[in-house]
């Protein structure tokens, strides 16, 4: 439970390039924020700055206003009363449950007692009450995972750090820990940081979400931001924008405005809470998932029409690449509602259809 | 309560281990220190005589050393026969040691008190300060290039790769000599090795080979490619591969863990040493940063670094000790009498960069990256 405060974090490795580039951040107390962004983009070695594991080449690192990091001081990490959860974070095989939980707790030289108590609750909140007596050879890959989780959390550390714990998990595991973290998050009132190039894990778990690239933060702010109003073309394309365009403003109306794709796309409506003269250009995204197929003839600002290059079945979706004048679009459309529109029939390349898009969905980069 | 007594025997060992460690000092400074490389910044601090260090561990109740990263071997009982009350509790790691043992730093959780490991992780693991510096009392015949910056870890043990085979699925005959002998296509798909896209066992080896140069140069190393080596994370489950016949050839380093399976009636046969180059790997021992159990950790590898643990690491654990004047493991050419053998270097953190290099070649060459 503690208030982080980054102030002009760098770091630079000995071949030069800055890993983390003057970076400034503050994690609220209690807050669950994640790093977010590609392999190389500077997450890691800020949550290892943060760790103590590196010493940033500038910068200052504050927990509750206590230097960890500032000019002349380097706090230790075990100084730093944290608790740090990395991907491979196997339980000591020779301990039971009870003893893999106690064990920091007995290290801190709590009596006998307490011990019992805090690992008896731990063991509770994990959903663990009976399994405290065995040996992790005997729990399942999930109960060794959150026993793990549990000890990571007993002490309660102030700050807790996360680096990527469960990218080598099978993807049902994954969505059960995830959970797990954050209920024990909430439980507990830490403060976390989290690092992860999984955006969906990302919003699933996150008070707030810093996206980097670059050793710098391109956008902060909470899921439904990040997710609905990107702040520029790396986080759009990165957050899962399929399709990134650049258009013509042709007028500018309330809450958004007329614009033409491309040099020669279809006329579409944009919402956009900025007023942009018409002839100015602007930089859009929309989620392939956005498009719907119309039935009826285009209406310019409504629906426009398009060529189909490929057609892929997804099962639930069809995945259509499309060309509307010199603009390709991606557009994942229910199959059952295409077919409801095409009366039963699935287009094939060269066929043209008609799509549409809400205002809402075709969101102004950056706005 | 202490008694007087005690209070007086303790004031009598610092003042016999502050001699000592003047001694010593003094000791290191005349043979020319390599200097501090980088490192953490401390300077190492000397240990006491072995029997200090014991009596140390036994009045601070320490009744065992949890060491990381190799298999156990047969002197660790020969250390908890010397030292009665102290066992050593090994515990196996391979490819995720450095992020253990981050996190048992981190979070103050600490378990491991030694690490052993031939991984250049050991750099890393330094610069971090997970790892302590610490000079054993008795160093003599510890050759300089052996420690790591400022002592923060030292070679305890010297490995020579070799050539590993089933003879199930060749014979003598056909069973390759050489290092060129591993890029002939007949042995395409028939090769495992150490996955050398990380660090390890692998990368060490391949890297020794390419700056031998020679006949293993970059052409050599495009043409075993070609041979499209299994690449497996351990040596051990690599010759576990190798004896099951799923492949005909093995590269890697002979110890005390490729040993057992090459004994007398094995269908693994090992040619050593091998035509052309002789790469020799080290393996590191390290005290880990707020071990549990200091005194009995420094007691390990003072004992391992000690002439007698060396002897015992090479007469019965087979591996080329690296303290002067040990002889090697029995029935092993000396280190001299082999061809091209990697002339020793300093493990610094410009070796970490050379292997960097290395690393983002062989991933490149093999097509893939751990």
């Amino acid at each position: 439970m503690a208030q982080i405060d980054i102030a002009g974090l760098t770091k630079r490795f000995d071949s030069g390039a800055a890993a983390v580039d003057h970076l400034d951040l503050t994690v609220q107390d209690g807050e669950f924020l994640s790093l977010l962004g590609p392999s190389g983009c500077g997450k890691t070695t800020t949550l290892r700055c943060v760790a103590g594991l590196e010493r940033p080449t500038s910068g200052e690192i504050y927990f509750d206003g206590e230097p960890m990091v500032s000019r002349g001081v380097f706090v230790q990490p075990e100084k730093r009363h944290m608790g740090m959860v990395f991907q491979s974070y196997a339980l000591w095989p020779h301990m039971t449950a009870f003893g893999n939980i106690a064990y920091p707790l007995r290290r801190a030289r709590l009596d006998g007692t307490e011990v019992a108590a805090r690992v008896a609750e731990m063991l509770d909140v994990v959903g663990l009450a009976e399994y405290g007596g065995r040996l992790p050879s005997k729990l399942s890959g999930g109960q060794q995972q959150r026993v793990a989780l549990a000890r990571a959390l007993v002490n309660r550390p102030q700050v807790v750090l996360y680096d990527e714990p469960l990218s080598n998990l099978d993807s049902l595991l994954r969505s059960q820990m995830r959970r797990e973290v954050r209920r024990l998050h909430d439980a507990l009132g830490s403060t976390s940081i989290y690092v992860t190039h999984d955006r969906t894990e990302a919003m699933a778990l996150s008070d707030r979400i810093a996206v980097m690239q670059a050793g710098v933060i391109q956008q902060i702010g909470t899921p439904r931001e990040i997710y609905t109003c990107p702040a520029n073309r790396f986080v759009a394309d990165f957050i899962g924008f399929d399709n990134l365009l650049k258009a013509e403003v042709v007028v500018s109306e309330r809450d958004g405005a007329l614009v033409r794709l491309g040099g020669d796309g279809p006329l579409v409506r944009c919402a956009t809470d900025r007023a942009h003269p018409p002839g100015s250009v602007v930089e859009l995204a929309a989620r392939a998932g956005a498009f719907r197929l119309a039935p009826a003839a285009p209406e310019p600002g409504q629906s426009f029409r398009a060529q189909v290059r490929t057609v892929t079945y997804l099962g639930e979706d069809l995945e259509l690449q499309v060309q509307a004048g010199e603009i390709a679009l991606l557009a994942r459309i229910r199959d059952v509602d295409v077919r409801a529109v095409t009366q039963g029939t699935v287009p094939v390349s060269g066929d043209l259809v008609n799509l549409s898009i809400r205002p809402e969905e075709l969101v102004e980069i950056g706005a | 309560m202490k008694s007087a007594a005690t209070k007086l025997g303790r004031r009598r060992s610092r003042w016999f281990l502050a001699a000592v460690a003047g001694a010593v000092g003094l000791l290191l400074a005349a043979c020319g220190s390599g200097g501090d490389t980088g490192g953490g910044g401390q300077q190492s601090a000397v240990g006491a005589p072995v029997q200090e260090l014991y009596a140390a561990a036994q009045a601070a109740g320490e009744d065992k050393v949890v060491v990381y990263g190799i298999k156990g071997n047969a002197c660790y009982d020969r250390f908890s026969q010397r030292f009665p009350g102290i066992a050593v509790e090994s515990q196996y790691m391979v490819g995720e040691t450095q992020a253990r043992l981050e996190q048992e730093h981190v979070s103050g959780q600490n378990v491991g008190d030694v690490l052993r490991t031939g991984s250049t992780s050991m750099l890393a693991l330094t610069r971090s300060g997970i790892l302590t510096p610490f000079t054993p009392a008795d160093v003599e015949g510890i050759p300089q290039e052996a420690w790591g910056p400022g002592h923060a870890f030292v070679v305890d043990t010297k490995r020579v790769a070799g050539i590993a085979y089933n003879t199930a699925q060749l014979s003598p005959e056909e069973a390759p000599k050489s290092w060129t002998d591993l890029a002939d296509p007949r042995l395409k798909g028939k090769i495992v090795m150490p996955d050398p896209t990380g660090p390890g066992a692998g990368l060490s080896i391949l890297q020794e080979l390419l700056q031998t140069g020679g006949a293993t140069d970059d052409a050599w190393l495009e043409r075993y490619a070609a041979n499209e080596p299994a690449l497996i994370q351990g040596v051990q489950p690599a010759i576990e591969a190798l004896r099951s016949g799923e492949y005909a050839v093995m590269m890697g380093g002979l110890d005390q863990m490729t040993g057992p399976p090459l004994a007398e009636g094995s269908t693994l046969k090992w040619v050593f040493p091998v035509a052309g180059a002789s790469p020799v790997t080290g393996h590191f021992i390290g005290i880990i940063t707020n071990a549990p159990h200091p005194n009995a950790a420094r007691l390990l590898e003072s004992w391992l670094l000690s002439e007698e643990g060396q002897t015992c690491l090479s007469q019965e654990g087979n591996e080329y000790p690296v303290r002067d004047g040990v002889p090697g493991p029995p029935g092993f050419p000396a280190l001299d009498e082999l061809d091209a053998v990697t002339p020793p270097r300093p493990v610094d953190y410009t070796e970490l960069e050379r292997q960097q290099k290395y690393l983002e070649q062989f991933q490149t060459v093999f097509g893939r990256s751990r």
